[in-house]
Parts: structure tokens; C-alpha cells; sequence
């Protein structure tokens, strides 16, 4: 599967090794880049759940590895792709924790909170940051279209009824499976969490 | 090995072992085969994003076990990512909480638009009045046209349906008065006497399931009473605190309370700042202290403030 020759020096992607990329995600099923992204964001997941602070950054260099080696190989033969992605994201994690003994990343976030706790006028600024995000995502729910705010308001909203009977109900009444309505449910809502972030960042 | 079995057929996957993986609680070669199926197994990295997300909208809306939050605060809070996650999923579950039911109201409408109601309705009004007025010279001017006697009867008709509505509107504004007047009753005897419950909270299992809503009416009272029903009554004396938990913050502190005993069981009673409650989720957390002076975390109570 995997051997050492992997764990080589970042290059940089060209179109065509990326387009190969793109190509060889998609194990035979054209996805216009979806194969890709999804593979990025579980790798991102993963090395985020393994409290690696750079997790996008790691994704994306597995993902060059990847590439790098296909194009230098002609082919890889590991299916499904994700299960060599996820080989290569292990040797990846293992010189991230490496390196981490040698530098103690700063987390500004978490500076920012405890100085938060002290200043009153840093809890002023967190409130109005949350005034805001609530605007963002009330500009964002406004833009989606009626049926899929019906969809995340009914999937997610807070029930008086047990939740997976009204899920399994939303799910007949729209004729489709509850693997598919979860998907459904968790595309608009990240979809959602982009379109916030966006609008924070415009602030 | 057939490359595209399941990681984890051998495993019963469950909600509850992928809520022990987010939050760090399995052995780590568990861990190890559960992380290489949220890359590769395709259901594994469906059902797992789910389960995040059912956490996370539990963990703000204060419906988490406690030893469950308190994991979530120190394992699942470390990443800023997932800092993010829990950011958004609280303004998230106050929008998606704050809105009528599909079957009820198909459209959607924004935060905003439930301020507009008063001045719709005063809008309303006024056209109900214009109309009425309308109506009425239409009435005096037709009868200088000698209109027709069928015309005449019809605006009779429509005369007497608009009078009726108006006579509909006043029985409902009377109703909504009444109403307001018995929503206001215990909030302000609140203030003086906890005996005038707003709100009984009942020990939370370990199950995520739904919030109590207190919907408080916009009165300006001082304080709003809540019962918490005790599972045992094992201590001397209590003391409440309310927690907000889209800061984690405890913002209030009850003095330390005794129990009290009714038919439906002990329970403690204590009336909270009305100002300290915003319409969002929070929950009461209880603790209890024993004879020797020791403070014990009892539980905590989950609740929904909403505003009419």
C-alpha cells in the first residue's frame, strides 16, 4: 500500500496533476470535484479530531501527495482512493506531531477567550459578534430556497415528538430514504455555516 | 481483506459509541478504526456528521447529560474549528427554534418580522376602518343615484359582514387582553412569592430530548419562579445556578435553599432575575450541600425561553 516513498517534499500542484487528482477521486464517477472536496473535509475532520490546529492545511498537503505520487506512478491501485488518502494523512499526522514537539502552536482563540473573561468591553464585542452572526445567518436562510428551509427548520428544529420519528416522517412525506434526507439536512446546513462565515469575514 | 467491506462490520455502530469517539471517550485502537472508516467507509462519514451535529445542537441547547457536557467542554471544545462548529449551531438552533413549524407557516420570515406584527395589525385596522368608511359613502352616494335596489342589498350585506368582523376583532382583542392579564398574574406575584410557579423542570436523563419552553410575555416583572423536582431529596440545602451555555457561563447564583416537600415529591423552588432572560436555551444547574459542608453537583435542568 503505502510505503515510506510518500513521505516526500511538498511540490506544487500543476493543473494536470490536479485534474488527474480530481479524476482518480472520482473513481470512474464523474462528481465535478465533489469527490474531492468531501475526501478534503473528512481528512480535515480527522486531523482536526487528532487536535492538530492546522487541520485544513494538513488535509491539503495528503491530498498533494497524493497527487505528486499518481502523477510520478502513473496509478494508484488501492481502492477505494479514500482508504490510500488515509494512509497518507497518517504520515502526514505523525510529522505534524513531531514538529509540534519542537514549537508550541499559540491559539489565539483561546487567548482571546480568557481575555474576554477579564474586560468587560471584550464581552461587549463577543455579544455583538453574536448579534451579527445572527443577522449573517438570517441573510443566508433568506437566500436558500422555501423547501430547503422548510427542510433544516422541520430536520433540526428542537421537537416536542422524539426526533427520529418526525426525521423518518419528513423523510416519507418527501420520498426519500433516511440516509439521503440526513445528507440532505447536513449539505443545506453547512452550506449554511459557509454562507456565515463569508459574512462574518465582510464585517 | 475485500477492500470495500466496512471498516467496522465487525463493530454494532451506534449513536452512542460515535458520541464516545467525538469525544475522545474510546480506547485508542477503537479510535484508530473509527477514524480510518470516517475517511473511507462512505456511511461512516455520513452518520458520524450527523451525530456531530445532534451533539453540538444538544450541547447548546443546554440538553446534554452533565457528564456528557463536561466531556464536550474539555475534549470537544479544545479545537477552534470545533469551537466554530458550536458558534454556529447556537445561532443556528435559536433561528430554526424561533420559526413556525413548516405545516404551520410555509413561507419563511425573518428574525425581524415578528416585531413588524403590532404594526401590521394596527395597519390592518386602519384599513378596516377605511374601508368602512368607504363603504359608507358609497352607501349615501348610491342612494342620490337611485342604485339599484339588488346593488343596495349587497352592500347591506357586505355592510353587515364587516360590521361583524369588527365585532369578531373585538372579542379576540378582548380575549388577548384577558390573556395577558392571566400571563402577567404569576410573573408579578413571582416577584414577591416563589409559591407562583412559572415553569416545574424535571431531572434530565441521559437521553437528548425535547426542552420545557417557558414563553414569557414582554411585562416588566422583577422575577420568574422555577420548581425543580429533586430525584432524592439528600441534602440540607440547595443552591441553583443559571447557566448560559452559548458562553458556558454561569450568570446567576440562587442563595443556598432548602428543599420543599408537596405531593408530587421534594423539590426546590427559586425565582430568577427577569432581565437575565433572553429569549435562547439555558439550564439551571443544581448543588447541593450536606451536613459536613460539602457541595455535590446535584443535575441540571434544561430549559427554553421564549417571547411572545
Amino acid at each position: 500500500m503505502v510505503n515510506q516513498d510518500v513521505v516526500r517534499e511538498d511540490a506544487k500542484l500543476t493543473p494536470d496533476t490536479f485534474a488527474s487528482l480530481l479524476a482518480w477521486l472520482d473513481d470512474g464517477v464523474e462528481s465535478n470535484g465533489e469527490g474531492y472536496l468531501e475526501v478534503r473535509r473528512r481528512l480535515a475532520s480527522y486531523f482536526d479530531r487528532r487536535n492538530r490546529p492546522a487541520a485544513d492545511d494538513l488535509a491539503d498537503k495528503t491530498l498533494t501527495r497524493v497527487a505528486i505520487t499518481l502523477a510520478q506512478d502513473g496509478a494508484i491501485a488501492t481502492r477505494p482512493p479514500a482508504r490510500y488518502c488515509f494512509a497518507v494523512a497518517k504520515y502526514v499526522l505523525l510529522e505534524d506531531l513531531r514538529r509540534d514537539r519542537r514549537l508550541v502552536p499559540f491559539d489565539e482563540s483561546r487567548a482571546t477567550e480568557s481575555t474576554s473573561i477579564a474586560t468587560h468591553g471584550a464581552a461587549a464585542a463577543e455579544r455583538d459578534a453574536r448579534e451579527h452572526r445572527l443577522d449573517c445567518l438570517d441573510h443566508c436562510l433568506q437566500n436558500l430556497k422555501a423547501e430547503q428551509r422548510e427542510l433544516i427548520v422541520e430536520y433540526y428544529a428542537e421537537s416536542r415528538q422524539v426526533k427520529i420519528q418526525r426525521r423518518r416522517e419528513l423523510a416519507v412525506r418527501l420520498g426519500i430514504s433516511m440516509n439521503a434526507l440526513a445528507i440532505r439536512a447536513w449539505r443545506i446546513r453547512e452550506g449554511l455555516m459557509a454562507c456565515v462565515r463569508q459574512c462574518g469575514d465582510r464585517r | 481483506m475485500d477492500p470495500h467491506q466496512p471498516l467496522l462490520r465487525d463493530t454494532p455502530l451506534d449513536d452512542q459509541q460515535l458520541v464516545r469517539y467525538l469525544l475522545g471517550l474510546l480506547p485508542p485502537h477503537e479510535a484508530d478504526r473509527f477514524d480510518e472508516a470516517s475517511v473511507v467507509d462512505d456511511a461512516v462519514a455520513a452518520r458520524l456528521r450527523g451525530v456531530e451535529d445532534d451533539l453540538v445542537d444538544a450541547y447548546v441547547r443546554g440538553t446534554l447529560a452533565i457528564d456528557l457536557r463536561e466531556r464536550f467542554e474539555s475534549h470537544y471544545l479544545a479545537s477552534p474549528r470545533r469551537r466554530e462548529r458550536v458558534a454556529f449551531a447556537a445561532a443556528f438552533a435559536r433561528a430554526v427554534d424561533e420559526r413556525p413549524r413548516p405545516a404551520a407557516l410555509p413561507s419563511w420570515r425573518p428574525r425581524w418580522m415578528p416585531a413588524l406584527l403590532p404594526v401590521l395589525a394596527i395597519a390592518a385596522a386602519l384599513l378596516l376602518v377605511a374601508s368602512a368608511g368607504l363603504l359608507f359613502e358609497s352607501v349615501r352616494l348610491g342612494r342620490g343615484l337611485s342604485l339599484a335596489e339588488s346593488d343596495r342589498a349587497a352592500l347591506d350585506q357586505r355592510a353587515r359582514d364587516l360590521e361583524r368582523q369588527n365585532a369578531d376583532l373585538r372579542t379576540a382583542n378582548a380575549d388577548i387582553a384577558q390573556q395577558l392579564a392571566r400571563a402577567r398574574t404569576p410573573v408579578a406575584a413571582a416577584a414577591q412569592d416563589v409559591k407562583a410557579i412559572a415553569l416545574v423542570l424535571l431531572p434530565q436523563t441521559r437521553s437528548v430530548g425535547a426542552v420545557p419552553v417557558l414563553d414569557l410575555p414582554a411585562a416588566p416583572a422583577d422575577r420568574v419562579s422555577f420548581e425543580l423536582r429533586l430525584e432524592a431529596n439528600e441534602f440540607n440545602r440547595y443552591q441553583v445556578g443559571l447557566r448560559d451555555p452559548t458562553s458556558n457561563a454561569v450568570v446567576w447564583r440562587s442563595d443556598w435553599v432548602g428543599a420543599k416537600t408537596s405531593a408530587e415529591g421534594a423539590s426546590v423552588r427559586v425565582a430568577v432575575p427577569r432581565p437575565l432572560l433572553k429569549p435562547q436555551h439555558y439550564t439551571l444547574d443544581l448543588a447541593g450541600r450536606s451536613a459536613s459542608d460539602t457541595a455535590h453537583v446535584v443535575g441540571s435542568y434544561a430549559f427554553e425561553v421564549t417571547r411572545r
